[in-house]
């Protein structure tokens, strides 16, 4: 059984009804119906199910007479309204003797009562990445306000943001311990593998907003939206294969060169295996015990060309940074770690690396992209859950590091491409059943780039990138 | 009238309703050991439960008793009314049946009658509960000893030390059980695979217990459902 806390707000009018206003005799019971502030006990089984109608009585800390006594309601709740601050003890009990007896206490802070946990384990962790959560979002808005730098250059490399990015959209299972699971990071893929005979659909938007180097309306990259649709399968328990396609639009300052479509597909293949009582490779179910081991993922991708990279401007020429596909192959290799702790917590690493092909352009350059190296470590919190209605909310904190080698134009390397830059994502995600939605933003927080001050609209310029994603498991 | 919440209250609160949430466990019926006896226990082990439901000594609880031996052999105990029931401390496995019979949830609480002797009847189930305790690991003692609901583990749960983990396969009438949920030591683990089997770890605590749930509607009118509960009692310690 649980016991958590809510808000009762009731009315708005200060006296609502006055009832039996007739003739009263001495003895004559008036009601007054009043608005109030109180305290929301809510009371359930483990498995969600309402406490209800069943008897409990909340005594002032030490007392032997109780403040307030009665039933729960058909929703297993219990409106308190202890008008002072205070240490108090529930008690409940069924007759087929499920019941709790809990003390806490409330403040009164302007007529405002609040309730505290008795645990110091349970309270500080969630606060904390509660606490992280709102700095980071609003050190986002913050960033995203700030106004600008100098003039940029061209915005190479961008494609790569939607080429083969795992992201393990972390899809609550169903069940009655799939709420308790490892969470899933927004950006930074995790060691799930899907069940065999499973399929995911998935969809990722990552749009970047980038600093801006001149005050005028030019041909600076603007905005770009990285759309991700994939779908995955589960071959076998330790076995997954993905195929995602993307879909790019990016766009100027002045809008003088925007492109948009779909650009080139990628297929992944995902090998997962833990450590339990030594290296396994997942099992078709896993307790949360289990879950609770080191899982690992290794995985090998490659981009197809199916877009098209020979996207021309107003004049017709040729920019591969504006071009929806690479022309030729990028293979993609990657590991993960995920170390969930026994209660809330859940880590999350990850090392990736991508290497682009060569490709000669119809305007006869060839292009050559740099490679990518990303390390992503992830914190996920489980904040809350609500077995009865299969919902779980989680907080997020990610550090992204990506390093991006130099572009290569003819063999030469390309001037203002490439470096070094570390994002921190606070996010969040929330499960509903087979499903799950992810938020978050990702700042650049340090950059080293190659001739950084004439780089602009690519990785590591952004203000802020907006990351959401969206995933069914069926 | 008090005064609206404020933006930094209402985040306050909804972190801390959040944070609430407190372990919760359902009955445990165990097996333990009392001088040279063994004794059925019933009610709730967990911190800041309140039990105030059946003791295990009222008349009729103990459906069904047996000591079997390293081979498997059954003998039955005869519960004493009154008292909790004994079984003999030499036995290799020891297996009991209770039940608390009918409840019935209603708008004055729940009951411990039929569906069909209450007023406003809301919900309603039977309720069986049993328990087997190792004390011995036998190739006899390694397959169900009974045709209910049962926790077979598939090694010595008693050679498993703690923090390690253990298998167990849950059966009825020799047949594996597949998607159940199966707690220990008082929290859900997870749900048995296809083949009946879950993969636990042993918790730190000297006797452990794990239990498993099945739910069947109820043939008659007197409940909607009868759930059945298997549990496995075995000390732990690395024993051989």
């Amino acid at each position: 059984m649980s016991l958590s806390c809510g808000l009762l707000a009731a009315g708005l009018a200060p006296i609502v009804a006055v009832l039996a206003p007739s003739a009263s005799p001495a003895h004559e019971l008036l009601l007054d119906v009043l608005p109030a502030e109180a305290l929301l006990l809510d009371l359930r089984y483990a498995d969600g199910t309402a406490f209800s109608y069943e008897g409990y009585e909340i005594r002032p800390e030490g007392e032997e007479i109780p403040f307030q006594s009665g039933r729960t309601d058909a929703n297993g709740r219990i409106a308190f309204a202890p008008g002072r601050a205070g240490s108090w003890r529930l008690t409940a009990r069924s007759e087929d003797g499920h019941g709790l007896d809990v003390s806490f206490t409330t403040s009164a802070q302007g007529g405002d009562a609040v309730m505290t946990s008795r645990s110091w384990f349970d309270r500080y962790p969630r606060v904390f990445a509660g606490a992280g959560l709102i700095l980071g979002i609003f050190g986002a808005l913050q960033l995203f306000a700030r106004r600008r730098r100098a003039a940029g250059l061209a915005t190479l490399a961008v494609l790569a943001a939607s080429s083969p990015c795992l992201a393990h959209h972390g899809v609550a299972s169903l069940g009655v311990a799939g709420l308790q699971g490892p969470g899933a990071p927004v950006e930074t893929s995790s060691s799930a593998t899907l069940p065999a005979g499973k399929g995911l659909l998935t969809v990722k938007l990552d749009e970047a907003v980038f600093e801006k180097k001149t005050s005028e309306r030019d041909d600076e990259g603007d905005v770009s939206s990285f759309w991700l649709y994939g779908f995955g399968w589960g071959v076998k328990p330790w076995l997954s294969a993905y195929v995602f396609v993307p879909y790019t639009a990016k766009r100027t300052e002045d809008n003088s060169f925007t492109t948009a479509g779909f650009t080139d597909l990628s297929v992944t293949a995902v090998l997962g295996f833990k450590l339990d009582e030594g290296l396994r490779l997942v099992p078709a179910s896993e307790s949360l015990d289990e879950q609770e081991d080191w899982h690992f993922t290794i995985y090998a991708g490659t981009t197809l060309p199916t877009g098209d990279e020979n996207v021309r401007d107003a004049d017709g020429a040729i920019d591969p940074g504006k071009a929806l596909g690479f022309g030729t192959t990028a293979v993609s290799l990657g590991a993960t770690v995920t170390k969930p702790a026994p209660e809330h917590l859940t880590w999350v690493g990850e090392l990736s690396w991508i290497r682009f092909g060569e490709h000669e352009y119809d305007d006869g350059t060839r292009v050559r992209f740099g490679s990518e190296l990303r390390a992503n470590a992830a914190l996920a919190l489980r904040l809350a859950t609500h077995a009865e209605r299969g919902l779980r909310a989680d907080a997020q904190l990610e550090g992204n590091f990506l390093r991006l080698g130099r572009d290569e134009v003819d063999g030469t390397g390309e001037a203002a491409t490439g470096g070094d830059m570390v994002y921190l994502l606070p996010g969040a995600r929330f499960y509903a059943g087979s499903t799950s939605a992810a938020f978050g933003v990702k700042i650049p927080i340090w950059t080293d780039l190659n001739e950084e001050a004439d780089q602009q609209g690519g990785e590591g310029t952004e203000d802020v990138r907006i990351l959401a994603t969206f995933s069914a498991l069926f | 009238m008090a005064s609206p919440l404020r933006l930094p209250t209402l985040l306050l609160l909804g972190l801390l309703g959040l944070l609430a949430a407190s372990p919760a466990r359902g009955h445990d019926l165990r097996i333990e050991r009392e001088g040279d006896s063994l004794v059925l226990r019933y009610g709730h082990g967990s911190p800041g439960s309140h039990h105030a439901g059946p003791t295990g000594t009222e008349p009729g609880f103990v459906r069904e008793a047996i000591c079997f031996d390293a081979g498997g052999n059954p003998t039955p105990v005869t519960p004493e009314a009154g008292s909790p029931l004994r079984l003999p401390g030499d036995c290799a496995a020891t297996w009991a049946l209770v039940s608390t019979g009918y409840w019935t949830k209603t708008p004055a609480g729940t009951r411990n009658l039929p569906a069909t002797e209450v007023e406003h009847a809301l919900s309603s189930r039977q309720s069986f509960e049993s328990v087997k305790r190792l004390d011995a690991w036998t190739d006899a003692l390694a397959q169900p000893l009974t045709s209910e609901l049962e926790i077979v583990p598939l090694v010595d749960p008693r050679a498993v030390t703690p923090g390690k983990k253990l298998d167990v396969r849950v059966v009825r009438d020799g047949r594996p059980v597949a998607g159940l949920p199966v707690s220990c030591d008082g929290r859900v683990r997870g749900q048995t695979g296809q083949d009946g089997t879950i993969r636990l770890k042993v918790p730190e605590v000297e006797l452990v217990l794990v239990q498993a749930t099945v739910r069947d509607p109820h043939p008659g009118p007197e409940a909607d459902e009868m759930v059945t509960t298997a549990g496995l009692v075995f000390e732990t310690g690395g024993k051989e």
